[in-house]
């Protein structure tokens, strides 16, 4: 199918656009500091609120999806809520939405990496992104609580998501595992765990963020602030031409040129190139602006 | 092959003439396959919702969630520690990370003792046998230092 916009090849990207390409991956090298910092392990108490292992030599925060299901695990023995876990993540959505994936997100950064190796990606159907949830509710929430009514402490549980994270097989064991192989003990990550990160590396080449799109409960829960969060992205309608830039420049194959704020979306800002959609933060109605008066028309 | 990705990546390898124009000759051709933009239908842009986001919803949310992670900081969970003092929440996310939650059925029987002392052997039949079983369900190893729990 042809495009029908006829100014569609002929579309430039805005300043604005321009600059926050070329900054975003200089964000996230920034952040990889903040995650990856030896010295912080003290801070393992605090969840942080990417997706990042907290059993890799170098991390300072404690990974949320971790801390989930060990609570979720220990409901049926102590009855605690994760109060911190749980204001940082609403902090967290409530002012950024999924901003944190795009542009702080560890384990997103190298999927990113991965997707810039020149490889023709697959398109993936939108729906796939629901696989989220049923990740979040069954492998983080209801495995660990059912399996922690029959007796089995979570570090004990044969099938967990931290027995299946690429995350934790990529920063916990693959370091361990070489280590452990320079050392002449052999390769003692288990063959499944070795085949998910295989597979994960595989299929970042064919697909952009494949886990982001399809299995992250983190990124899921994340964007489920999208529709309200006080940072969001704004349609200015004046500044839109239909070029068909916003949706050609969306690597998770939202369609931003339809509506834009969805659970979809990874706010890497992308589509923020054309000029047409703004991102911004929301403000109080009475100190809001008054939108300027229409231009008289020249007759 | 990694740094002209990652020059090409962060900008600098641009080159006059436009959007989409970063790549360097070899893998030029490969890039714009990949860079193609989506074929799509002319929308009528001021009939699309303009999606601005009302203040108070994210605001609410976002001080419940500082109220939240507050009390979180300061809130003292119903699990106690080894040395009989009460857990932290933040005790308690850090013994998750590494290992160091205990339950009962994990505390091993103290060793028999070594040697042929009968008296000493027969303490420590008595001592295992009038050990009580622990009232607690789980308890959290401060000084634990596991790496990978999994």
């Amino acid at each position: 199918m042809e495009c029908q916009v006829p100014e569609c090849k002929q579309r430039q990207p805005t300043e604005l656009g321009r600059k926050l390409k070329r900054l975003r991956p200089w964000v996230q090298m920034g952040f990889l500091g903040v995650w990856l910092a030896p010295v912080g392990q003290w801070l393992h108490g605090i969840p942080s609120c990417v997706f990042h292992c907290y059993s890799c030599p170098l991390s300072s925060f404690a990974c949320p999806i971790g801390i989930m299901a060990n609570y979720a695990a220990l409901m049926p023995v102590a009855l605690e809520v994760p109060y911190l876990l749980l204001g940082l993540l609403l902090l967290v959505g409530a002012v950024t939405g999924s901003l944190a994936c795009g542009w702080a997100c560890p384990f997103g950064f190298l999927q990113d990496l991965l997707g810039k190796i020149p490889i023709r990606k697959v398109a993936l159907p939108a729906w796939v992104s629901y696989t989220r949830y049923v990740v979040l509710l069954g492998l983080v929430i209801l495995l660990p609580l059912i399996l922690g009514f029959k007796g089995i402490p979570y570090g004990d549980q044969v099938i967990s998501i931290c027995r299946l994270c690429p995350a934790g097989a990529l920063e916990a064991g693959l370091p361990a595992s070489t280590q452990s192989v320079m050392a002449g003990n052999g390769w003692p990550m288990s063959w499944f765990k070795t085949l998910i990160l295989v597979a994960f590396f595989a299929s970042a080449l064919f697909v952009h963020r494949p886990w982001c799109r399809i299995f992250c409960p983190l990124g899921g829960l994340l964007a489920l602030f999208n529709r309200f969060s006080l940072f969001h992205l704004r349609f200015n309608p004046k500044g839109c031409v239909e070029c068909n830039l916003c949706r050609s420049r969306c690597p998770m194959g939202v369609n931003v040129d339809q509506k834009v704020n969805v659970s979809g979306c990874i706010r890497c800002l992308e589509c923020s190139t054309c000029g047409a959609l703004e991102p911004c933060f929301a403000v109080p109605k009475e100190s809001a602006k008054p939108a300027p008066p229409p231009a008289q028309q020249p007759t | 092959m990694a740094l002209l990705v990652f020059k090409t990546m962060v900008g600098l390898n641009k080159v006059p003439g436009g959007f989409d124009s970063h790549p360097s000759p070899p893998i030029r051709t490969l890039l714009v396959l990949t860079m193609q933009r989506v074929p799509q239908p002319p929308l009528n842009p001021a009939l699309r919702d303009l999606e601005r986001h009302d203040f108070w919803p994210g605001f609410i949310a976002a001080l419940i969630g500082i109220i939240l992670a507050f009390c979180g900081a300061r809130h003292l969970t119903a699990v106690d520690t080894v040395d009989g003092g009460t857990a932290w929440e933040t005790q308690l996310m850090k013994a998750f990370s590494f290992d160091g939650l205990q339950y009962p059925n994990q505390i091993a029987p103290p060793p028999p003792p070594k040697g042929d002392d009968p008296e000493a052997l027969e303490r420590w039949a008595k001592q295992t046998r009038n050990a009580e079983a622990p009232t607690w369900k789980v308890r959290v190893d401060t000084a634990a230092k596991t790496p990978c729990p999994t």
